[in-house]
């Protein structure tokens, strides 16, 4: 009975070191797409009315699979 | 937006222009980027909006705007220059660096030597004939080296295509 007991304790030891080593390489390897803005903001300071300006922003992808960019909308 | 689709370390440039109209005073406006990551981000762009030019110190910029197609080189085949003076209309000795510009479509010099208060100095633009087909909307940010970080944009836009149009009517 105690040896029963013995290896259940062990196999659930296995699974869980298990469990979390899938957890644990999925984060190393970084699976999941990762949206990362290395400037999010820019101040433009004055500026004359009736123009147009811009500012080109930096998209990258951090992460470890590809990253689709669906949409870029005001708002 | 040049590419859609980023693999893993990848990057692109998204470009925002705001139109600056009516507004006046300091503009906040926002775009959201959605993409297949949890993270979906936004941008933000700020801009102090002024109708005059007189009203912007410490240095006041002449033009504050270039309209390349109000412009007329003398020979369109060589590169030709146009200057924006940086006028000190403050107390103080500043200098002026760049922050952002537009990247390949042409040369900027800023004169980093410092503006006495009152003195004028001058950013040089210098433009290649490999803009005459070019449309485009960019822009210019300089930065003084004052404490509070003053910013300044100078819109640089083409709305036409010269091209061979633009030698015939010479």
């Amino acid at each position: 009975m105690r040896g029963n007991n013995t290896r259940l304790v062990t196999v659930l030891m296995l699974t869980a070191a298990l469990i979390i080593m899938a957890v644990w390489s999925s984060f190393a390897e970084g699976g999941d797409p990762l949206l990362v803005l290395p400037e999010a903001s820019f101040d433009f300071g004055y500026v004359q009315q009736h123009t147009s300006i811009s500012h080109p922003f930096v998209l990258k992808n951090g992460g470890g699979d590809s990253l689709y960019i669906l949409e870029l909308k005001p708002g | 937006m040049q590419k859609k689709e980023l693999a893993a370390g990848d990057s692109t440039i998204a470009e925002i222009i705001f139109k600056t109209g009516q507004y006046s005073g300091v503009v906040r406006k926002s775009a959201t980027v959605k993409t297949n990551a949890q993270n979906n981000s936004r941008l933000q762009i700020i801009a102090n909006i002024v109708k005059s030019p007189d009203s912007t110190k410490p240095l006041v910029l002449e033009p504050m705007a270039i309209e390349l197609d109000s412009i007329r080189p003398d020979n369109p085949d060589k590169d030709w220059k146009f200057k924006v003076a940086m006028r000190n209309v403050g107390t103080e000795k500043v200098k002026a660096h760049q922050v952002c510009g537009p990247e390949g479509l042409f040369e900027i010099k800023i004169d980093e030597k410092g503006i006495n208060p009152g003195e004028e100095r001058f950013i040089e633009f210098e433009f290649g004939g490999e803009i005459l087909d070019e449309m485009f909307s960019k822009s210019l940010t300089i930065q003084l080296d004052d404490s509070a970080g003053t910013r300044y944009t100078i819109p640089i836009n083409k709305a036409r295509r010269w091209g061979p149009t633009r030698h015939a009517s010479k």
